[in-house]
């Protein structure tokens, strides 16, 4: 669904953020991109929705180039930007404006999922806390049933229930036909949320994997004492130590995003290798 | 043909448009009328200014000019604002459509609400006090003027073409401050042409030059006497070269709104 081929791209000429990054996005899964601050998620996000134009490479989505925004991409995008812009309007005089524009649009979806969300259907949205702009346009992103859904930092801003409610609504719109890519830096967010991981990192996508792929050759433990056991990287925590060990027994543990993101980030070897090796070797 | 333009399209974005503006747009027009209502009442009373026709054509004139930069320098304000930006750029529509609509409020609409507002003001200055002699008429738009080719209504709108056309491309172009950005280089620009026209009508003509914007008329010293050229006939050729500009510039800011980015 997306291909993005030899990207180079920077604010600056001498500083680029990528360079020669590839990477290809499939439908029907949900990809977590995950990367440190400043690391250029959202600029990434952006080169794939044809906000930014790559300086060298191409950027596609069904085919189609995405630079020069023809109405064709648009139409089957919806991007969430981290600062969100909202109008003048209720939710469903936006809605009267703007559904027209994206073929796919369910009104009757919009509104259970503003009700889901608890977002009121008749508040003026930029008079809103941020927390409730975000849900309205979540809501809208959703229904617009658009083939990708990028969303940057979606989570910023929502309280504590209305994340529980975003992750069930997220899991519960992907279809075969959609793709739905996630940035953020809250990595806990994602939690059993994403389908694939992709982290950033020093303008490149260090890892690409699924996380059944992650599981099958990675566990996730805490222990007391790691003497003697296969311990590819260790975090010391309130519980004792939390790690990261090869799987070499064939069993599944939950994935800790945040433990792996840290163990990646701070160049840990063992891990990268280990996830970069083929799952049979 | 619909990559680039859709009627149905193109008339939901004018709606959409107009549903998220109208409330400001209406607010900045009730600024505009009380500053035309307060400063004509100060003229009429204080200045005791008598509303000729010529009077009321520079007043016409200045209020279209200024305000219309101002206005337009706006209409792309939300490109400079990364998170309105992008909910304007990725909008499933052209960037022809995008910039017809802000082409259309700011040119055609604008123009005729504040011809309206103007005339509506123009009567109450006429009435709310008398000077001694006829009544004062509201002077026609569509009346021609001597030493120019074309009506009133012709050569506001010629003119309005060029700094509308102007302030249309600073808008694309700067981020913020689009208007105080665009006069300055405006301004540090018309110095430049005007210095380099002098300079070469000098170099031409072996007189000495009296100061003229380009393609306006011709002055210099004969005798030590100032001599005025300003052929009627030839008057088309600067609206000519006014609206050419204009068009130009129209041109590079649809390209300039199609090369955003955020």
């Amino acid at each position: 669904m997306i291909q993005i081929k030899d990207l180079q791209f920077g604010y600056q000429k001498n500083k680029p953020l990528f360079k020669g990054l590839h990477l290809n996005l499939t439908k029907g899964h949900i990809y977590g991109l995950l990367g440190k601050n400043g690391a250029g998620k959202s600029t990434l996000l952006k080169n794939m929705a044809g906000l930014a134009y790559p300086q060298h490479g191409k950027c596609y989505f069904k085919g189609i180039n995405v630079s020069g925004r023809p109405v064709a991409v648009l139409e089957d995008i919806y991007f969430l930007a981290e600062e969100l812009f909202v109008p003048n309007l209720t939710p469903a005089q936006f809605v009267a404006n703007t559904a027209y524009f994206y073929p796919r649009f369910n009104k009757a979806d919009f509104y259970r999922y503003l009700s889901i969300l608890d977002v009121d259907i008749d508040a003026i949205m930029d008079k809103q806390s941020f927390g409730q702009q975000k849900k309205a346009m979540i809501a809208f992103g959703l229904a617009a049933n658009t083939g990708l859904l990028i969303m940057d930092e979606p989570t910023n801003g929502l309280d504590i229930p209305s994340k529980v409610q975003f992750r069930k609504l997220i899991a519960s719109v992907l279809t075969e036909d959609r793709c739905i890519v996630i940035s953020t830096h809250q990595v806990r967010d994602l939690d059993s949320l994403i389908d694939t991981l992709l982290i950033l990192h020093n303008g490149e996508i260090i890892i690409n994997q699924s996380i059944d792929e992650v599981q099958e050759k990675i566990l996730f433990e805490s222990y007391h004492d790691t003497q003697g056991l296969p311990v590819l990287y260790e975090e010391t925590g309130p519980r004792g130590k939390n790690v990261i060990l090869k799987n070499e027994s064939g069993e599944y543990s939950k994935v800790d995003l945040e433990l792996l993101f840290n163990a990646i980030i701070i160049g840990n070897q063992s891990v990268l290798q280990t996830l970069k090796a083929s799952a049979h070797e | 043909m619909n990559n680039i333009f859709k009627p149905e399209r193109f008339s939901r974005l004018f709606m959409k448009f107009t549903a998220e503006q109208y409330k400001s747009y209406l607010l900045s027009l009730g600024v505009l009328m009380g500053i035309l209502i307060l400063g004509g009442t100060f003229m009429v009373y204080m200045m005791n200014v008598h509303m000729e026709p010529t009077i009321q054509m520079i007043f016409l004139s200045w209020v279209v000019f200024f305000s219309g930069s101002v206005f337009t320098s706006m209409i792309f304000s939300p490109l400079g604002e990364p998170k309105k930006a992008i909910s304007v750029l990725t909008l499933p529509a052209t960037h022809f459509e995008k910039f017809l609509v802000a082409w259309i409020y700011s040119f055609v609409i604008f123009l005729a609400v504040v011809i309206a507002c103007f005339y509506l003001v123009v009567l109450f200055l006429l009435n709310i006090r008398h000077f001694p002699g006829p009544q004062e008429e509201v002077f026609n738009l569509f009346h021609n003027i001597n030493g120019f080719n074309g009506s009133v209504f012709f050569v506001v709108v010629s003119l309005y073409a060029l700094f509308h056309s102007i302030a249309f491309y600073g808008a694309i172009c700067f981020k913020k401050l689009h208007f105080v950005k665009t006069a300055l280089i405006f301004f540090l620009g018309i110095a430049v042409l005007i210095i380099v026209n002098n300079i070469y009508t000098g170099w031409l003509i072996h007189r000495d030059i009296i100061q003229a914007v380009p393609f306006t008329f011709l002055g210099f010293l004969e005798k030590g006497q100032p001599v005025f050229l300003n052929v009627i006939s030839f008057v088309w050729v600067g609206q000519l070269v006014f609206l050419i500009l204009a068009l130009m510039l129209w041109t590079a800011a649809y390209f300039r709104l199609k090369e955003k980015q955020v």
